[in-house]
């Protein structure tokens, strides 16, 4: 009991010292290439296939970790107050371009996977790739899906639109800055937004509030999208 | 006259100590305060989808249901700031242990990578082309 609680508290320890380090060294190099998550994930995951320690086992002592996902899900509720002030005026242009790109998204991912003739649980683990990593985890979970590829994907996404999102825009000919930034925020999330602000301020303002949008909108769209989909092609 | 800067330093030192001491309690009761109430949506919301069956995810939930009391005025935004701010930061902590789980299925990775490939080359190019040229297109409408 107590030699669980102290191995539980050092893998906790070791995981944070990891994510912390990994976040300096992002802020130092400064290029989305180096996500913090990401790192965290590739380095725990080799660690794991070497020790050959199994996922069941990590899961019970990381679980206070864990925890907080849920809890970091509900506090989302905070910015999308704070933002729901600040953009009364073009919030009927959010929500149009949220629903479009999400229901974009989640197409464009069923018709590849229908394509590919896959078996269900992959499928369900590509329906919500167009937001912020949280509620893709709960919503994909929701879905009988795997969360963590469902995860790795959205933030190879954002890492690609992060990368080449400025320059693909600009080969759409597109100026303005609100647009730019509610592209980047409603389909490249957290890692296209911080892209959008360093590229010009307003374009930020608008990536952010994209971004939060687009996450109540995949909530509560995909699910019935999801139901939609799987009745019609249920043969 | 040492003796009587000696207590004066003393005494400033008492007092530093104790304020550092009322502030950190004032900040961790902030905290728990915020946290509890954010616990609270969840764990309610949970106790729904339990009791009605849903299949909804209860953290989403619980999100709508922090964001109309926000919206109502029954929850202020300044009651729960001092969670959400330091959660929020750090987030991205807290999706380790579910992205860990990355290791179960790099078999489907080895055997559907064009489908991978492709999806990841598709999402975005088509998310960003038919978003930004939606809202350039209103953009123009609306001057």
């Amino acid at each position: 009991m107590l030699s669980d609680m102290l191995l539980t508290s050092f893998v906790c320890v070791l995981i944070i010292g990891l994510f912390l380090a990994s976040r300096k060294l992002n802020s130092r190099f400064n290029t989305p290439l180096l996500n913090p998550l990401l790192v965290c994930i590739v380095t725990v995951s080799a660690i794991l296939i070497f020790a050959n320690i199994s996922y069941g086992e990590f899961i019970k002592v990381s679980y206070p970790i864990h925890f907080f996902l849920e809890i970091a899900v509900v506090a989302l509720a905070y910015p999308l107050y704070k933002q729901i002030h600040d953009i009364k005026r073009s919030l009927g242009l959010l929500l149009l371009c949220g629903f479009i790109g999400v229901t974009s998204a989640t197409l464009v991912a069923f018709i590849l996977c229908k394509l590919f003739v896959v078996p269900d649980e992959l499928l369900n683990s590509l329906l919500a790739l167009s937001v912020t990593t949280p509620i893709t985890l709960i919503v994909t979970d929701g879905l009988n899906g795997i969360p963590a590829i469902a995860a790795f994907m959205v933030i190879l996404i954002g890492m690609f639109g992060a990368v080449f999102g400025l320059s693909i825009l600009h080969l759409l000919k597109i100026k303005d800055q609100r647009a730019k930034g509610l592209a980047l925020g409603v389909v490249c999330h957290g890692i296209g937004t911080a892209a959008a602000i360093e590229h010009h301020p307003q374009a930020g303002a608008f990536a952010s509030a994209s971004m939060i949008i687009s996450a109540l909108i995949t909530a509560i769209w995909v699910p019935i999208l999801y139901a939609i989909l799987t009745s019609s092609f249920a043969n | 006259m040492v003796r009587r800067s000696h207590r004066h330093s003393l005494q400033t030192f008492y007092t530093s100590v104790m304020n550092t001491i009322r502030t950190h309690f004032i900040t961790s009761f902030k905290f728990s305060v915020s946290l509890m109430l954010i616990m609270g949506c969840l764990y309610f919301s949970k106790l729904v989808t339990a009791y009605f069956a849903i299949t909804f995810p209860a953290a989403l939930i619980a999100m709508l249901l922090l964001f109309c009391l926000l919206l109502a005025g029954i929850i202020k935004e300044t009651w729960i700031a001092p969670a959400c701010k330091p959660i929020l930061k750090y987030m991205a902590l807290f999706f380790i242990p579910a992205g860990v789980g990355l290791v179960e299925h790099l078999d489907a990775f080895v055997q559907h990578w064009p489908l991978f490939l492709l999806v990841l080359l598709l999402v975005p190019l088509i998310g960003l082309l038919i978003v930004s040229l939606f809202a350039n297109m209103r953009g123009q409408h609306a001057e």
